[in-house]
């Protein structure tokens, strides 16, 4: 064969054969193959802020300390241990902050913000520890580790009357490394001493030490197990309850629960501070006698201007770069759950940006322009979906709505309003209606975790009205006076305890009026659970009881040949769209 | 339009002198597609997980885990078909899918349950989110804007709606509507996604010392080992890079690739790094390896300049010829026709009318400056003076600190001989970025010496 023919054969077959080939390079290209460059800015338009993600928060009386609460602050949520060689550590440019009611007025009286700076000793390497971790000496701590970060505690006075105060309390605070493993921190326990912080307080809340250590507070921030334990997968499928025989359980059978958050890791921020300081007549903000606070926590990150005026390029002049923007809080958390189980999708942004002194402003429709949102909030509270679906599900009775008690419980505190039989050390005590659990006098409704301080709430000492041996399982419905909604300690079992309260438990003692035939059937106890009762990793008796971390071998260890846990979503379907 | 059809149309491409050099080609693209494909399976599921945010307890759902999150969404879905949200979350899922594994794919399926969504719950935010962020990405973005203002009316406070309108303005060419809808944004929530449109608005005012800021602040504020936290890391790199910062952007793009290891922009920012510091051998390899995960033109197009430069003249025209073919798939498959490939084709000098009709119609589209810069390139390599300098002048209009902008209207300076100007905008383009491209900075630098 001549070239000449042969080419001009290849020549027609190409004509015909190119189309061919690259119509199967389509189809080939079709899956992962982009061919497309996108000639514009595709900016995420979803921002996954764990550093900014408050998850839960935890106020209780100190159980070694009773004079004293502990404010437990969660943030960035479901840590892997083995998070190398990014380790989480908190966010710079973020302001966390523990607020207090402790006038029931819904605005932060007390607050305590907290401010992170982290050094790279060696910026040249990518490493978190450069050899083994030890406690090192006060002047150089943990002498192999690269990634330190410390912080700043500020306490924010803001009286009801006379002007706003800051006070300093620590500065250069030191944190505890993450647990990284078997030989990079494989003593982890004694690294966490030198993170725990005693700031000594002088006479009348004064800076200084009056040498008293029932003045001082005590702090600490860093990683530790993520305290909270719930069953998230079948929860957040359409309520299934493993344990239950179906249609609650699965048609499969009865199991056990699986705790979705069991060697996940979190990071804390521990407060411990002398119930003095927020209550009774020397208070810091002067003479208080309310004995409930209120807690929540927040996160907030600075807005900015997005032309700074820069000279000769933008309108408006001349300036610096400039960052001092307002800090917007775009993260809140108060009552365990809420957020992500009440308040609806549409309202997140608006939710977490909210102030809690907005929320009953929000809640009935009188902040203009937001009726709508309003409206929406409101009928998530009294006529909350979960009752749907309990009623729908498995026709557990409904009491009569709208649902005042949910409304107390989440936003007011509780005042009896019926007799109620608590355990007063073992022994049984019906308690008149009228009895005032932990809602602060002419309180303004807002979510946030209600705690009474006064004395008969405080475990342990005469006149103490609390179970000797506290029921974590059912809490205030189980008879115990100082357990969840009564403040959340570490051990309570919150999802069941929310779960009864929904279906209408507290109803009877709470705001009966609406329908006082309804009554809670007690055998829904123990049906309405979700199988996970306690946290994977046993609490410390001592400051500052959450677990340590789950370490990176360890989870490893118990992961090898195992497939990696489920981080489950939570499904639409859980409530109407 | 079947590509049969389409590419007979086309008889440029074909029936030019060597249709067999054309078939070769496909061929060789076929293999190429066909390898990429079949190394990208084990690279996918090795991937750290990216992530997409999932309402409810913090979820997180990325890489596998988003796959995962798509299978749950979809048995879901089949028993209760009836879910607006449901439908909306795995479109959600679609997109950010999209955005990792660069399968346009995706997008289609996307579009498919967002309008289940809307048909289900007509008020539904997070479809009207999803798309408005789809006509964005398919460069739709009258369409795009239309989304966003329906997604902020129905919520005025998700920041995501003014993202979406944000991004639509910038495209359109409306910046200052633009600047005051990200500075709500910021306002009401300053995170990830509104740091890094407040960047990229000072960026196009000028402002790179505070883009650089900004951009920061959006890298601190992403996820560990995320997509998106890499993506903006890479944005710092690119914003590092075009004020002349190698060794800063060198750090940025490390850093994307520490979030995840072998992402494919911050590779192709190393490249870049590589080929303007003349380490050649360094920039092909680094080029190769991004263009095995993600084949995009840019890439190839990078590739074939330090070919090119390195003096190889056969390998930079084999790179021509690929992203010639790329862009005949793109047409087929109904992509848009990019402002990189317009200029590509005429930097090169190729299909010069047809580029500038395209990049008429583009500009028609979003008439902002991206679009008449590129007009007004085209335009000058087609003689028309006075309209590209019109374009040019449009395209500096911002302040933008951007050298081939200024390159290209110092070209045009010149050819109007005006002398002066033209020095002064060579000047400006070498002083933002003496790297700025490795076939225009060297020409900038002679022109500007015949010039003085």
């Amino acid at each position: 064969v001549s070239p000449k023919p042969f080419q001009r054969l290849l020549r027609s077959l190409s004509l015909v054969l190119t189309p061919v080939v690259l119509l199967t390079t389509v189809f080939v290209a079709q899956a992962p193959v982009q061919v497309g460059a996108s000639s514009h800015r595709e900016a995420p338009l979803i921002a996954f802020d764990p550093q900014a993600d408050t998850t839960d928060v935890y106020a209780f009386i100190s159980p070694d300390r009773t004079d004293s609460v502990t404010l437990v602050a969660n943030y960035i949520p479901l840590q892997a241990a083995y998070g190398g060689p990014n380790y989480y550590t908190f966010g710079d440019d973020v302001l966390y902050k523990i607020n207090v009611d402790n006038v029931g007025d819904a605005k932060a009286r007390v607050s305590y913000e907290f401010r992170f700076s982290t050094t790279t000793r060696n910026p040249l390497t990518f490493l978190y520890n450069t050899n083994t971790i030890t406690p090192g000496t006060e002047a150089n701590p943990y002498p192999a580790l690269n990634v330190v970060q410390v912080y700043t505690v500020t306490e924010v006075i803001s009286p009801t009357s006379g002007p706003e105060v800051r006070r300093v309390l620590g500065g250069n605070l030191l944190t505890p490394p993450v647990n990284v493993g078997g030989k990079s921190t494989p003593n982890y326990d004694s690294l966490v001493p030198q993170a725990i912080h005693t700031i000594g307080i002088g006479a009348n809340n004064a800076p200084g030490d009056d040498g008293n250590a029932a003045n001082d507070i005590r702090v600490f921030a860093g990683q530790r197990d993520d305290p909270f334990f719930v069953d998230l997968s079948s929860v957040f499928d359409l309520l299934s309850l493993r344990p239950q025989n179906p249609p609650i359980g699965y048609p499969e059978g009865p199991t056990v629960g699986s705790d979705g958050l069991r060697y996940a890791n979190v990071h804390s921020l521990v407060l411990q501070i002398p119930i003095s300081r927020l209550n009774g007549a020397n208070s810091v903000i002067g003479n208080n006698p309310e004995t409930v606070i209120g807690v929540w926590s927040t996160a907030s990150r600075q807005t900015t201007r997005v032309l700074n005026g820069i000279a000769g390029f933008a309108p408006g002049g001349s300036g610096p770069v400039s960052n001092s923007g307002q800090f917007v809080q775009v993260s809140r958390l108060g009552m365990p759950l809420v957020n992500e189980a009440v308040i609806p999708r549409a309202l997140k942004d608006a939710f977490n940006a909210l102030d809690p002194s907005l929320d009953f402003q929000l809640y009935t429709s009188a902040i203009p322009g937001f009726e709508g949102a309003g409206q929406l909030l409101q009928s998530s509270v009294l006529t909350p979906e979960l009752q749907t679906l309990l009623g729908a599900l498995y026709s557990v009775p409904n009491p009569q709505r709208p649902r005042l008690d949910i409304q107390e419980i989440f936003l007011q505190g509780i005042r009896t309003d019926a007799p109620f039989t608590i355990t007063v050390g073992t022994t049984p005590t019906s308690v008149p209606a009228g009895t005032n659990v932990n809602q602060p006098t002419n309180g303004t409704p807002s979510e946030m975790i209600r705690l009474n301080t006064a004395a008969p709430f405080r475990p342990g000492g005469q006149g103490s009205l609390c179970k000797s041996t506290p029921d974590y399982q059912l809490g205030l419905l189980g008879g115990d006076v100082c357990g969840f909604p009564n403040g959340r300690r570490l051990q309570d079992d919150v999802t069941d305890i929310e779960l009864l309260a929904v279906a209408g438990a507290a109803y009877g003692v709470v705001n009966p009026s609406q329908n006082p035939s309804f009554s809670f059937s007690p055998a829904l106890i123990g049906v309405l659970d979700d199988g996970v009762s306690r946290n994977d990793k046993e609490f410390l008796p001592t400051f500052p009881y959450l677990a340590s971390p789950w370490g990176g071998k360890e989870v490893g260890d118990i992961y090898i040949n195992r497939q990696r846990f489920n981080i489950v979503l939570r499904l639409p379907g859980v409530r109407a769209e | 339009v079947s590509l049969v059809e389409h590419t007979s149309r086309k008889k440029t491409l074909f029936a030019g002198k060597r249709p067999e050099l054309f078939f070769l080609l496909s061929l060789a693209l076929l293999a190429s597609v066909a390898m990429v494909r079949w190394t990208q399976q084990p690279a996918s599921t090795t991937a750290p997980a990216p992530a997409v945010s999932i309402n409810g307890l913090g979820g997180r759902v990325g890489g596998r885990d988003a796959q995962a999150a798509a299978a749950q969404l979809q048995a879901f879905l089949k028993d209760n078909p009836g879910s607006s949200g449901a439908y909306a979350q795995l479109g959600t899922v679609y997109l950010q899918l999209a955005r990792e594994s660069g399968d346009p794919s995706f997008y289609s399926k996307a579009d498919e349950v967002f309008q289940q969504a809307l048909k289900h719950d007509e008020q539904s935010v997070d479809a009207m989110v999803g798309l408005g962020t789809l006509a964005l990405a398919r460069h739709q973005f009258a369409q795009a804007l239309e989304w966003g203002e329906r997604a902020h009316t129905a919520n005025p406070y998700l920041a995501q709606a003014l993202g979406v309108k944000g991004d639509a303005l910038i495209e359109l060419g409306r910046y200052d509507e633009a600047v005051a809808v990200v500075q709500q944004m910021v306002d009401t929530r300053p995170d990830l996604a509104s740091y890094s449109r407040v960047s990229y608005l000072r960026e196009l005012h000028g402002d790179l010392p505070g883009a650089i800021d900004a951009m920061r602040r959006a890298v601190a504020a992403g996820g560990p080992a995320t997509e998106n936290t890499a993506w903006v890391a890479v944005q710092l790199g690119n914003l590092h890079f075009n004020s002349g910062d190698l060794a800063g952007a060198a750090q940025a793009y490390q850093q994307a690739m520490a979030l995840l290891p072998n992402y494919a922009y911050g590779r192709a920012g190393l490249a870049r790094i590589a080929a303007a510091e003349g380490r050649y051998d360094a920039a092909i390899a680094e080029y190769r390896a991004a263009i095995d995960v993600v084949p995009l033109p840019e890439f190839v197009i990078g590739l074939g300049e330090v070919y090119e430069r390195a003096g190889q003249a056969q390998a930079a025209s084999d790179q021509w010829a690929l992203v010639g073919a790329m862009q005949q798939l793109n047409q087929a498959s109904g992509v848009d026709v990019d402002l990189e490939l317009a200029l590509f084709e005429a930097d090169r000098d190729q299909n010069l009318t047809e580029a500038l009709t395209t990049l008429r119609a583009a500009y028609e589209r979003r008439p902002g400056i991206h679009a008449a810069d590129a007009l007004a390139w085209a335009l000058f390599k087609n003689g028309q003076l006075p309209e590209a300098r019109r374009y040019s002048d449009e395209a500096l209009r911002l302040g933008t600190r951007d050298a081939l902008m200024h390159y290209h209207a110092g070209r045009i300076a010149e050819a109007q001989g005006e002398a002066a100007r033209a020095r002064q905008l060579y000047q400006q383009a070498l002083t933002i970025n003496p790297h700025f491209s490795l076939r225009y900075a060297p020409d900038a630098k002679e022109r500007l010496q015949a010039l003085q």
